[in-house]
């Protein structure tokens, strides 16, 4: 056990604080999941935003702190990726720049979600447009999901080795999970159905995916860091 | 099982070994895949049968507007360039060269598939069945389009499959590589297969 393996450890652990800290936010205290339908009303959203301030603030305040600690967690990842490409590695940049402005949107989601809570006087339309622009950033960016996925799953397959840095069934895991999320995508076209924000293919498959994802790579980096596949060559 | 599966592009064929104790193709971690698309696509086809259920009306008089011929046509496409492709595994695993052309065959069938749902999308859009006109046309867009989507996918690892080849259209080591890209090609089929039932024909 050295110290970089330790720093490793901490940054993949710390993926399962964000993703955490970001369910309690928008779950038990913001009340927000699932998303509230997008055929409310605007005064029914406003009464929502006002019968739930408080919590609302607060989830606000931990869905934007999730979206930095998610950081490390990245990071750990896009090392694993820097030493399965090697000197050359187009992947992991490609990686690095994508997941800075798919997880960014968490940070926007979170502040949108305290705007509209904010001033609980403010015209019913207004708190509904903040309230949309929340839930667009919360479920539209699944396009820098779809990539970011795809990149590590290309990387994880293309590792050469005899004794694989990452596990390859990781690798079509990726994959799959990046082709789920792709709905996501077409939200802004639908108010009511199966690919509205709220809806069983936008949003629950994706949702439930993303966390079976999620778990799975904290799992299988540990494992990874524990038979200290990034030492040596 | 890292330690048993073996990589995509040098792994020796090895087949003899193999077809001994049960033969998996391609590599066991393709079928995580497999099986996932086939987990979500089973909820997308659950989602559909109750929808349908709910709004039976609406749903019967605009399946009647879909355009049978044109879904025969796309599943006949899919299943010959399936065929093809089946047979490009077959003559990778015994070094036979016609592999490549089964395989282009495969690709240009799978295109053509793409070709003739963009002749069937503009029309029906002409006609005014647009994306939001009624709870099924959501369904018969955002489910054919998803698939469509791993059509285009499909075809990119065929034509990365296709780039294996050596000079004399062989392709040394790459019996793995073809079974997985031919085994998530069929599984584009079977998907279609399920959907023409499910939006034309039902």
């Amino acid at each position: 056990m050295n110290a970089s393996s330790t720093t490793m450890k901490l940054c993949t652990y710390m993926g399962a604080v964000a993703g955490t800290m970001m369910f309690v936010g928008i779950w038990p205290l913001a009340q927000m999941f699932p998303p509230l339908a997008p055929t409310l009303s605007a005064a029914e959203v406003a009464d929502y935003y006002r019968a739930h301030q408080t919590g609302i603030l607060v989830g606000g305040i931990l869905i934007t702190t999730s979206s930095v600690l998610f950081f490390p967690f990245l990071a750990a990842v896009a090392t694993f990726m820097k030493k399965i490409e090697g000197p050359v590695s187009p992947l992991t940049w490609s990686f690095v720049m994508v997941v800075a402005y798919g997880f960014v949107t968490l940070f926007f989601a979170g502040l949108f979600f305290t705007a509209a809570a904010y001033r609980p006087d403010n015209p019913d339309p207004i708190i509904r447009t903040l309230s949309d622009i929340a839930f667009f950033l919360f479920v539209m960016p699944a396009v820098p999901g779809f990539v970011q996925n795809v990149l590590t799953g290309v990387v994880i397959l293309g590792d050469k080795r005899a004794q694989p840095i990452l596990p390859r069934w990781l690798g079509y895991m990726n994959l799959w999970t990046g082709v789920l999320l792709l709905p996501g995508l077409a939200v802004g076209l639908f108010k009511v159905g199966p690919f509205a924000w709220n809806g069983i293919l936008a949003f629950w498959l994706p949702a439930v995916v993303f966390g079976i994802w999620f778990n799975l790579m904290i799992f299988a980096m540990l494992a990874a860091i524990k038979r200290r596949a990034l030492a040596g060559d | 099982m890292a330690t048993r599966v073996s990589d995509m592009t040098s792994q020796s064929t090895g087949i003899p070994g193999r077809t001994s104790r049960g033969h998996i193709p391609g590599e066991e971690g393709i079928w995580v895949f497999i099986g996932g698309d086939l987990l979500a696509f089973a909820v997308f086809f659950i989602t559909y049968a109750v929808a349908r259920r709910q709004e039976l009306a609406v749903f019967e008089t605009s399946q009647r507007l879909l355009d049978r011929d044109l879904g025969l046509l796309n599943t006949l496409i899919l299943l010959t360039s399936s065929l093809c492709v089946a047979q490009a595994v077959a003559a990778v695993r015994r070094s036979d060269p016609r592999a490549r052309l089964f395989l282009f065959g495969g690709i240009a069938l799978g295109a053509s598939f793409v070709v003739v749902k963009a002749f069937e999308y503009s029309a029906k859009i002409a006609h005014g069945f647009t994306l939001n006109t009624n709870s099924f046309s959501i369904y018969y867009y955002m489910f054919t389009g998803i698939h469509l989507v791993h059509v285009l996918i499909g075809l990119g690892v065929l034509c990365f499959t296709a780039s294996r080849f050596d000079r004399a259209g062989r392709m040394p080591g790459g019996v793995a590589l073809i079974e997985g890209s031919g085994a998530f090609w069929h599984l584009i089929d079977l998907l279609w297969i399920v959907l023409f039932a499910l939006l034309y024909l039902l």
